[in-house]
Protein backbone atom coordinates (compact mmCIF):
# COMPACT_ATOMS: atom_id res chain seq x y z
CA UNK A 1 0.00 0.00 0.00
CA UNK A 2 1.20 3.47 -0.84
CA UNK A 3 2.46 5.59 2.04
CA UNK A 4 -0.17 8.08 3.23
CA UNK A 5 0.84 11.72 2.98
CA UNK A 6 -0.34 14.12 5.67
CA UNK A 7 0.14 17.89 5.50
CA UNK A 8 2.80 17.51 8.23
CA UNK A 9 4.71 14.96 6.10
CA UNK A 10 4.36 17.20 3.06
CA UNK A 11 6.02 20.04 4.92
CA UNK A 12 9.16 18.00 5.35
CA UNK A 13 9.02 16.96 1.67
CA UNK A 14 8.40 20.43 0.23
CA UNK A 15 9.67 22.90 2.84
CA UNK A 16 8.21 26.08 1.29
CA UNK A 17 4.69 24.68 1.46
CA UNK A 18 3.55 26.30 4.69
CA UNK A 19 4.25 29.75 3.30
CA UNK A 20 2.55 28.94 0.00
CA UNK A 21 -0.71 27.52 1.33
CA UNK A 22 -1.21 29.76 4.36
CA UNK A 23 -3.22 28.66 7.37
CA UNK A 24 -5.20 25.45 6.75
CA UNK A 25 -7.35 23.69 9.32
CA UNK A 26 -9.05 20.72 7.64
CA UNK A 27 -9.12 18.94 11.03
CA UNK A 28 -11.96 21.27 12.18
CA UNK A 29 -14.32 19.73 9.59
CA UNK A 30 -17.13 17.55 11.04
CA UNK A 31 -18.53 16.49 7.65
CA UNK A 32 -21.83 18.43 7.67
CA UNK A 33 -21.51 18.67 3.85
CA UNK A 34 -22.97 22.18 3.74
CA UNK A 35 -20.13 23.03 1.36
CA UNK A 36 -21.13 20.29 -1.08
CA UNK A 37 -24.82 21.29 -0.92
CA UNK A 38 -23.95 24.76 -2.24
CA UNK A 39 -21.06 23.74 -4.51
CA UNK A 40 -21.26 24.89 -8.15
CA UNK A 41 -19.02 22.11 -9.48
CA UNK A 42 -20.86 19.38 -7.53
CA UNK A 43 -24.09 20.27 -9.38
CA UNK A 44 -22.64 19.07 -12.68
CA UNK A 45 -19.68 16.86 -11.63
CA UNK A 46 -21.27 14.42 -9.15
CA UNK A 47 -17.92 12.88 -8.12
CA UNK A 48 -16.66 16.28 -6.97
CA UNK A 49 -17.58 16.69 -3.28
CA UNK A 50 -15.64 19.28 -1.27
CA UNK A 51 -16.44 17.67 2.11
CA UNK A 52 -15.00 14.37 0.87
CA UNK A 53 -11.83 16.08 -0.32
CA UNK A 54 -11.40 17.60 3.15
CA UNK A 55 -12.04 14.16 4.71
CA UNK A 56 -9.45 12.58 2.43
CA UNK A 57 -6.91 15.25 3.42
CA UNK A 58 -7.56 14.48 7.10
CA UNK A 59 -6.88 10.81 6.36
CA UNK A 60 -3.59 11.64 4.64
CA UNK A 61 -4.72 10.68 1.15
CA UNK A 62 -3.27 13.79 -0.43
CA UNK A 63 -1.38 12.13 -3.26
CA UNK A 64 -4.43 10.09 -4.27
CA UNK A 65 -6.46 13.31 -4.62
CA UNK A 66 -3.75 14.92 -6.71
CA UNK A 67 -3.40 11.93 -8.99
CA UNK A 68 -7.16 11.84 -9.64
CA UNK A 69 -7.11 15.36 -11.13
CA UNK A 70 -10.50 16.07 -9.49
CA UNK A 71 -9.15 19.26 -7.87
CA UNK A 72 -9.35 21.13 -11.16
CA UNK A 73 -13.16 20.76 -11.27
CA UNK A 74 -13.47 23.45 -8.56
CA UNK A 75 -14.66 26.67 -10.22
CA UNK A 76 -13.48 28.79 -7.28
CA UNK A 77 -16.86 30.42 -6.71
CA UNK A 78 -16.02 30.56 -2.98
CA UNK A 79 -19.56 29.62 -1.90
CA UNK A 80 -18.25 26.88 0.41
CA UNK A 81 -16.19 29.45 2.30
CA UNK A 82 -19.37 31.39 3.08
CA UNK A 83 -21.38 28.32 4.13
CA UNK A 84 -18.77 26.47 6.23
CA UNK A 85 -19.73 26.66 9.94
CA UNK A 86 -16.23 25.58 10.98
CA UNK A 87 -14.10 28.12 9.10
CA UNK A 88 -12.47 25.33 7.07
CA UNK A 89 -13.39 26.82 3.68
CA UNK A 90 -12.83 23.76 1.44
CA UNK A 91 -11.90 26.03 -1.49
CA UNK A 92 -8.82 27.10 0.46
CA UNK A 93 -7.87 23.47 1.05
CA UNK A 94 -8.39 22.78 -2.67
CA UNK A 95 -6.31 25.83 -3.64
CA UNK A 96 -3.55 24.68 -1.29
CA UNK A 97 -3.64 21.20 -2.84
CA UNK A 98 -3.48 22.66 -6.36
CA UNK A 99 -0.38 24.64 -5.37
CA UNK A 100 1.22 21.60 -3.74
CA UNK A 101 0.39 19.38 -6.72
CA UNK A 102 2.15 21.80 -9.07
CA UNK A 103 5.21 21.93 -6.78
CA UNK A 104 5.30 18.13 -6.74
CA UNK A 105 5.35 18.02 -10.51
CA UNK A 106 1.69 17.32 -11.40
CA UNK A 107 1.03 19.40 -14.51
CA UNK A 108 -2.01 21.70 -14.29
CA UNK A 109 -4.53 21.80 -17.19
CA UNK A 110 -2.91 23.15 -20.37
CA UNK A 111 -5.12 26.26 -20.52
CA UNK A 112 -3.70 27.35 -17.16
CA UNK A 113 -0.10 26.71 -18.18
CA UNK A 114 -0.74 28.81 -21.29
CA UNK A 115 -2.10 31.72 -19.23
CA UNK A 116 0.76 31.62 -16.77
CA UNK A 117 3.19 31.70 -19.71
CA UNK A 118 1.34 34.67 -21.25
CA UNK A 119 1.47 36.55 -17.94
CA UNK A 120 5.22 36.02 -17.65
CA UNK A 121 6.03 36.78 -21.30
CA UNK A 122 3.68 39.68 -22.04
CA UNK A 123 2.33 40.81 -18.67
CA UNK A 124 -1.21 39.82 -19.71
CA UNK A 125 -2.98 36.48 -19.34
CA UNK A 126 -5.33 37.11 -22.23
CA UNK A 127 -4.02 37.90 -25.67
CA UNK A 128 -5.19 40.99 -27.54
CA UNK A 129 -8.15 40.05 -29.76
CA UNK A 130 -9.77 41.60 -32.78
CA UNK A 131 -13.14 42.92 -31.62
CA UNK A 132 -16.18 43.19 -33.89
CA UNK A 133 -19.44 44.95 -33.07
CA UNK A 134 -22.96 43.82 -34.02
CA UNK A 135 -22.74 46.21 -36.98
CA UNK A 136 -19.73 44.20 -38.29
CA UNK A 137 -17.37 47.06 -37.50
CA UNK A 138 -13.88 46.28 -36.15
CA UNK A 139 -13.10 48.33 -33.05
CA UNK A 140 -10.13 48.72 -30.73
CA UNK A 141 -9.12 51.07 -27.91
CA UNK A 142 -7.94 53.67 -30.39
CA UNK A 143 -11.09 53.75 -32.54
CA UNK A 144 -13.29 53.90 -29.43
CA UNK A 145 -11.35 56.92 -28.15
CA UNK A 146 -9.84 55.06 -25.19
CA UNK A 147 -6.35 56.03 -24.00
CA UNK A 148 -3.38 53.87 -24.97
CA UNK A 149 -2.15 51.64 -22.16
CA UNK A 150 1.53 51.70 -21.29
CA UNK A 151 3.25 48.31 -21.12
CA UNK A 152 5.25 47.44 -18.00
CA UNK A 153 8.94 48.39 -17.84
CA UNK A 154 11.83 45.96 -17.21
CA UNK A 155 10.08 42.83 -18.55
CA UNK A 156 13.36 40.85 -18.48
CA UNK A 157 13.92 41.44 -14.78
CA UNK A 158 10.28 40.71 -14.07
CA UNK A 159 10.52 37.40 -15.87
CA UNK A 160 13.59 36.42 -13.82
CA UNK A 161 11.89 37.39 -10.55
CA UNK A 162 8.85 35.25 -11.44
CA UNK A 163 10.58 32.22 -12.91
CA UNK A 164 11.89 31.09 -9.53
CA UNK A 165 8.29 30.39 -8.49
CA UNK A 166 7.47 28.46 -11.66
CA UNK A 167 10.37 26.10 -12.29
CA UNK A 168 8.28 22.93 -12.56
CA UNK A 169 5.29 24.25 -14.49
CA UNK A 170 7.21 25.86 -17.28
CA UNK A 171 9.37 22.84 -18.13
CA UNK B 1 -16.84 65.61 -3.12
CA UNK B 2 -14.48 64.60 -5.88
CA UNK B 3 -14.05 60.96 -6.65
CA UNK B 4 -10.55 60.30 -7.99
CA UNK B 5 -9.21 56.85 -8.70
CA UNK B 6 -6.39 54.97 -10.38
CA UNK B 7 -8.04 53.11 -13.29
CA UNK B 8 -7.38 49.39 -13.67
CA UNK B 9 -9.40 48.02 -16.63
CA UNK B 10 -7.79 44.55 -16.55
CA UNK B 11 -6.93 42.49 -19.66
CA UNK B 12 -10.44 41.38 -20.61
CA UNK B 13 -12.04 44.79 -20.59
CA UNK B 14 -9.00 46.64 -21.97
CA UNK B 15 -8.36 44.43 -24.97
CA UNK B 16 -11.23 42.01 -25.55
CA UNK B 17 -14.20 44.16 -24.53
CA UNK B 18 -13.13 47.80 -25.02
CA UNK B 19 -16.82 48.71 -25.52
CA UNK B 20 -17.35 47.90 -21.84
CA UNK B 21 -14.69 50.46 -20.89
CA UNK B 22 -16.29 53.01 -23.22
CA UNK B 23 -19.68 52.43 -21.60
CA UNK B 24 -18.24 52.63 -18.07
CA UNK B 25 -16.34 55.81 -18.89
CA UNK B 26 -19.51 57.51 -20.14
CA UNK B 27 -21.18 56.75 -16.81
CA UNK B 28 -18.14 57.89 -14.83
CA UNK B 29 -18.03 61.20 -16.74
CA UNK B 30 -21.74 61.67 -16.14
CA UNK B 31 -21.32 61.32 -12.36
CA UNK B 32 -17.99 63.12 -11.94
CA UNK B 33 -15.81 60.11 -11.21
CA UNK B 34 -12.27 61.07 -12.24
CA UNK B 35 -9.86 58.36 -13.32
CA UNK B 36 -6.23 58.20 -14.35
CA UNK B 37 -4.50 55.28 -16.10
CA UNK B 38 -2.00 53.17 -14.15
CA UNK B 39 1.22 53.24 -16.18
CA UNK B 40 2.81 49.81 -16.67
CA UNK B 41 0.00 47.83 -15.02
CA UNK B 42 -0.26 44.17 -16.02
CA UNK B 43 -2.84 41.41 -15.62
CA UNK B 44 -4.08 41.58 -11.99
CA UNK B 45 -3.44 38.42 -12.22
CA UNK B 46 -6.60 36.33 -12.32
CA UNK B 47 -6.86 34.18 -9.18
CA UNK B 48 -8.55 31.15 -10.80
CA UNK B 49 -5.45 30.59 -12.85
CA UNK B 50 -2.48 32.20 -11.13
CA UNK B 51 -3.40 31.64 -7.48
CA UNK B 52 -4.19 28.01 -8.29
CA UNK B 53 -0.75 27.45 -9.81
CA UNK B 54 1.39 29.53 -7.45
CA UNK B 55 0.01 31.68 -4.67
CA UNK B 56 3.31 33.53 -4.18
CA UNK B 57 3.49 34.64 -7.83
CA UNK B 58 -0.19 35.67 -7.72
CA UNK B 59 0.41 37.92 -4.69
CA UNK B 60 3.69 39.30 -6.06
CA UNK B 61 2.13 40.42 -9.35
CA UNK B 62 -0.92 41.85 -7.56
CA UNK B 63 1.28 43.78 -5.11
CA UNK B 64 3.27 45.20 -8.02
CA UNK B 65 0.08 46.49 -9.62
CA UNK B 66 -1.12 47.98 -6.32
CA UNK B 67 2.24 49.73 -5.88
CA UNK B 68 1.58 51.72 -9.09
CA UNK B 69 -1.58 53.19 -7.54
CA UNK B 70 0.34 53.87 -4.33
CA UNK B 71 2.75 56.00 -6.36
CA UNK B 72 -0.25 57.97 -7.64
CA UNK B 73 -1.62 58.40 -4.11
CA UNK B 74 -4.97 56.93 -5.13
CA UNK B 75 -7.23 53.94 -4.51
CA UNK B 76 -7.85 51.60 -7.45
CA UNK B 77 -11.10 51.49 -9.43
CA UNK B 78 -11.81 48.55 -11.73
CA UNK B 79 -14.74 47.45 -13.93
CA UNK B 80 -13.81 43.77 -13.43
CA UNK B 81 -14.78 41.61 -10.43
CA UNK B 82 -11.80 39.32 -11.11
CA UNK B 83 -9.37 42.23 -10.76
CA UNK B 84 -11.34 43.52 -7.77
CA UNK B 85 -11.08 40.12 -6.08
CA UNK B 86 -7.36 39.71 -6.73
CA UNK B 87 -6.24 43.21 -5.80
CA UNK B 88 -8.42 43.52 -2.72
CA UNK B 89 -7.67 40.00 -1.49
CA UNK B 90 -3.94 40.43 -2.05
CA UNK B 91 -3.88 43.54 0.10
CA UNK B 92 -5.85 41.75 2.83
CA UNK B 93 -3.62 38.67 2.77
CA UNK B 94 -0.38 40.67 2.78
CA UNK B 95 -1.63 42.65 5.76
CA UNK B 96 -2.26 39.54 7.88
CA UNK B 97 0.43 37.10 6.66
CA UNK B 98 3.90 38.38 7.55
CA UNK B 99 5.73 35.39 6.13
CA UNK B 100 4.06 35.83 2.73
CA UNK B 101 4.61 39.59 2.84
CA UNK B 102 8.31 38.85 3.29
CA UNK B 103 8.43 36.52 0.25
CA UNK B 104 6.57 39.04 -1.90
CA UNK B 105 8.74 41.94 -0.71
CA UNK B 106 11.89 39.97 -1.58
CA UNK B 107 10.66 39.23 -5.14
CA UNK B 108 9.59 42.84 -5.70
CA UNK B 109 12.97 44.13 -4.52
CA UNK B 110 14.55 42.39 -7.54
CA UNK B 111 12.57 44.65 -9.88
CA UNK B 112 13.03 47.75 -7.73
CA UNK B 113 9.44 47.90 -6.46
CA UNK B 114 8.32 48.68 -2.91
CA UNK B 115 4.83 47.64 -1.80
CA UNK B 116 3.26 49.48 1.13
CA UNK B 117 -0.37 48.36 1.06
CA UNK B 118 -1.80 51.88 1.15
CA UNK B 119 -4.13 51.66 -1.88
CA UNK B 120 -7.49 49.89 -1.60
CA UNK B 121 -9.51 48.55 -4.57
CA UNK B 122 -13.17 49.09 -5.47
CA UNK B 123 -15.43 47.85 -8.29
CA UNK B 124 -17.22 50.56 -10.25
CA UNK B 125 -20.64 49.22 -9.23
CA UNK B 126 -19.60 49.79 -5.59
CA UNK B 127 -18.66 53.42 -6.25
CA UNK B 128 -21.91 54.01 -8.16
CA UNK B 129 -23.99 52.56 -5.33
CA UNK B 130 -22.07 53.77 -2.26
CA UNK B 131 -20.62 57.11 -3.42
CA UNK B 132 -22.81 58.39 -6.27
CA UNK B 133 -26.00 56.90 -4.82
CA UNK B 134 -29.22 55.51 -6.27
CA UNK B 135 -31.01 58.88 -5.91
CA UNK B 136 -28.50 60.72 -8.12
CA UNK B 137 -28.66 57.95 -10.70
CA UNK B 138 -32.46 57.95 -10.72
CA UNK B 139 -32.41 61.73 -11.32
CA UNK B 140 -30.19 61.21 -14.39
CA UNK B 141 -32.65 58.85 -16.07
CA UNK B 142 -34.36 60.49 -19.06
CA UNK B 143 -35.68 57.35 -20.75
CA UNK B 144 -36.96 54.87 -18.14
CA UNK B 145 -36.79 51.24 -19.28
CA UNK B 146 -40.33 50.58 -18.10
CA UNK B 147 -41.58 47.06 -18.66
CA UNK B 148 -38.10 45.52 -18.95
CA UNK B 149 -37.72 42.36 -16.84
CA UNK B 150 -34.14 41.31 -16.12
CA UNK B 151 -32.27 38.60 -14.27
CA UNK B 152 -29.34 40.18 -12.42
CA UNK B 153 -26.30 37.90 -12.25
CA UNK B 154 -23.68 39.09 -9.74
CA UNK B 155 -20.91 36.67 -10.60
CA UNK B 156 -18.81 35.19 -7.82
CA UNK B 157 -15.94 37.55 -7.25
CA UNK B 158 -17.85 40.74 -6.74
CA UNK B 159 -19.14 39.01 -3.58
CA UNK B 160 -16.86 36.26 -2.36
CA UNK B 161 -14.77 35.60 -0.31
CA UNK B 162 -16.48 38.07 2.06
CA UNK B 163 -13.55 37.58 4.44
CA UNK B 164 -11.72 40.03 2.15
CA UNK B 165 -14.38 41.59 -0.13
CA UNK B 166 -17.04 44.02 1.05
CA UNK B 167 -19.13 44.93 -2.02
CA UNK B 168 -22.36 43.42 -0.66
CA UNK B 169 -23.83 40.48 1.26
CA UNK B 170 -22.07 37.40 -0.17
CA UNK B 171 -25.18 35.23 -0.53
CA UNK B 172 -28.12 37.71 -0.64
CA UNK B 173 -26.81 40.79 -2.45
CA UNK B 174 -29.01 43.76 -3.43
CA UNK B 175 -26.80 46.59 -4.73
CA UNK B 176 -26.59 45.58 -8.39
CA UNK B 177 -30.37 44.92 -8.41
CA UNK B 178 -30.99 48.44 -7.12
CA UNK B 179 -28.62 49.99 -9.68
CA UNK B 180 -30.49 48.16 -12.44
CA UNK B 181 -33.90 49.08 -11.02
CA UNK B 182 -32.90 52.76 -10.99
CA UNK B 183 -33.34 52.59 -14.79
CA UNK B 184 -37.00 51.64 -14.39
CA UNK B 185 -36.39 47.97 -15.19
CA UNK B 186 -37.57 45.23 -12.85
CA UNK B 187 -35.06 42.78 -11.37
CA UNK B 188 -36.77 39.40 -11.17
CA UNK B 189 -35.68 36.91 -8.53
CA UNK B 190 -34.67 33.43 -9.67
CA UNK B 191 -33.22 30.17 -8.36
CA UNK B 192 -29.39 29.85 -8.36
CA UNK B 193 -29.06 33.64 -8.48
CA UNK B 194 -25.67 33.78 -6.75
CA UNK B 195 -24.40 30.61 -8.41
CA UNK B 196 -21.31 30.78 -10.63
CA UNK B 197 -21.92 31.06 -14.42
CA UNK B 198 -19.30 28.39 -15.16
CA UNK B 199 -16.88 30.64 -17.04
CA UNK B 200 -13.68 29.81 -15.14
CA UNK B 201 -14.56 26.11 -14.98
CA UNK B 202 -15.09 26.18 -18.74
CA UNK B 203 -11.53 27.37 -19.32
CA UNK B 204 -10.25 24.19 -17.63
CA UNK B 205 -12.94 21.83 -18.97
CA UNK B 206 -15.29 23.15 -21.61
CA UNK B 207 -18.02 20.60 -20.94
CA UNK B 208 -18.22 21.47 -17.22
CA UNK B 209 -18.46 25.17 -18.09
CA UNK B 210 -21.34 24.56 -20.51
CA UNK B 211 -23.20 22.33 -18.02
CA UNK B 212 -22.95 24.92 -15.25
CA UNK B 213 -24.19 27.62 -17.63
CA UNK B 214 -27.18 25.45 -18.54
CA UNK B 215 -28.05 25.17 -14.84
CA UNK B 216 -28.15 28.99 -14.66
CA UNK B 217 -30.04 29.50 -17.93
CA UNK B 218 -32.62 26.86 -17.02
CA UNK B 219 -33.72 28.82 -13.93
CA UNK B 220 -33.36 32.23 -15.58
CA UNK B 221 -35.69 31.13 -18.39
CA UNK B 222 -38.27 29.99 -15.82
CA UNK B 223 -38.27 33.55 -14.41
CA UNK B 224 -39.52 34.82 -17.80
CA UNK B 225 -37.08 37.70 -18.24
CA UNK B 226 -36.14 39.79 -21.29
CA UNK B 227 -32.42 39.83 -20.50
CA UNK B 228 -29.61 38.91 -18.12
CA UNK B 229 -27.60 41.78 -16.63
CA UNK B 230 -23.99 41.27 -15.55
CA UNK B 231 -21.13 43.30 -14.06
CA UNK B 232 -18.30 40.87 -14.91
CA UNK B 233 -16.50 40.60 -18.28
CA UNK B 234 -15.87 36.88 -17.82
CA UNK B 235 -19.57 36.19 -17.05
CA UNK B 236 -20.54 38.36 -20.03
CA UNK B 237 -18.34 36.42 -22.44
CA UNK B 238 -19.40 33.03 -21.11
CA UNK B 239 -23.15 33.66 -20.71
CA UNK B 240 -23.51 35.47 -24.02
CA UNK B 241 -20.93 33.72 -26.19
CA UNK B 242 -21.58 30.14 -25.06
CA UNK B 243 -25.41 30.12 -25.05
CA UNK B 244 -25.52 28.54 -28.53
CA UNK B 245 -23.37 25.64 -27.26
CA UNK B 246 -25.74 25.06 -24.33
CA UNK B 247 -28.64 25.01 -26.78
CA UNK B 248 -26.78 22.51 -28.93
CA UNK B 249 -25.68 20.20 -26.11
CA UNK B 250 -29.05 20.10 -24.35
CA UNK B 251 -31.32 20.63 -27.36
CA UNK B 252 -33.08 23.47 -25.58
CA UNK B 253 -33.85 27.03 -26.68
CA UNK B 254 -32.63 29.99 -24.62
CA UNK B 255 -31.43 33.03 -26.66
CA UNK B 256 -31.60 35.34 -23.65
CA UNK B 257 -29.69 38.59 -24.33
CA UNK B 258 -26.84 39.40 -21.93
CA UNK B 259 -26.34 43.08 -21.10
CA UNK B 260 -23.62 45.00 -19.29
CA UNK B 261 -25.08 46.96 -16.35
CA UNK B 262 -23.69 50.35 -17.44
CA UNK B 263 -24.94 49.64 -20.96
CA UNK B 264 -28.43 49.57 -19.46
CA UNK B 265 -27.73 52.75 -17.43
CA UNK B 266 -26.52 54.49 -20.59
CA UNK B 267 -29.65 53.51 -22.53
CA UNK B 268 -31.78 54.94 -19.74
CA UNK B 269 -29.68 58.11 -19.63
CA UNK B 270 -30.36 58.75 -23.30
CA UNK B 271 -27.33 57.23 -25.07
CA UNK B 272 -28.06 55.59 -28.43
CA UNK B 273 -27.39 51.83 -28.02
CA UNK B 274 -25.61 51.74 -31.39
CA UNK B 275 -23.09 54.38 -30.25
CA UNK B 276 -21.89 52.06 -27.48
CA UNK B 277 -20.50 49.61 -30.10
CA UNK B 278 -21.20 46.47 -28.08
CA UNK B 279 -20.98 42.97 -29.43
CA UNK B 280 -23.81 40.66 -28.37
CA UNK B 281 -23.71 37.11 -29.66
CA UNK B 282 -27.35 36.72 -28.61
CA UNK B 283 -28.95 39.46 -30.69
CA UNK B 284 -30.52 42.32 -28.77
CA UNK B 285 -32.52 43.84 -31.68
CA UNK B 286 -35.88 42.38 -30.55
CA UNK B 287 -35.25 43.79 -27.08
CA UNK B 288 -34.38 47.25 -28.40
CA UNK B 289 -37.50 47.16 -30.53
CA UNK B 290 -39.64 46.31 -27.51
CA UNK B 291 -38.11 49.26 -25.65
CA UNK B 292 -38.52 51.58 -28.63
CA UNK B 293 -34.77 52.17 -28.84
CA UNK B 294 -34.13 51.25 -32.48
Amino acid sequence: MAELLSIAKLMSKVPEIKAIIGDQKPEYCYQCAKCTSGCTAAKVVPEYKPHEIVAAVKMGMIEEIMKSGILWACSECWKCSEYCPQDVAPVEVVLALKNIAVKMGYRPPEALVEMVKNAIETGYMQGIMEVMTNEFEFVDRDSLGLPKLERPPNMEQRRAALMRFFGVVMK
Amino acid sequence: MTLKYAWFPGCWVAYRMPYVEKSDRLVMERFGIEIEEMKGATCCPEAQFMEAVDRRAWLTLAARNISIAEGMGRDILTPCPGCYETLKMARGILKEDEEMAGIVGEALKKIGVVYRGTSDTTHLAGVLYDKVGIEAIRKAIVRPLTGLRVAVHYGCHLLRPSKYLDFDDPTSPRKLDELVEATGAVSVNYMRKTMCCGGPAGVVDREIGIKILREKLYWIKKAKVDAIVVACPSCYMHMDGNQPYVEEMFEEKYSIPVLWYTELLNWAMGVDPKDLKFYHRVRIDPLLEKLGLT
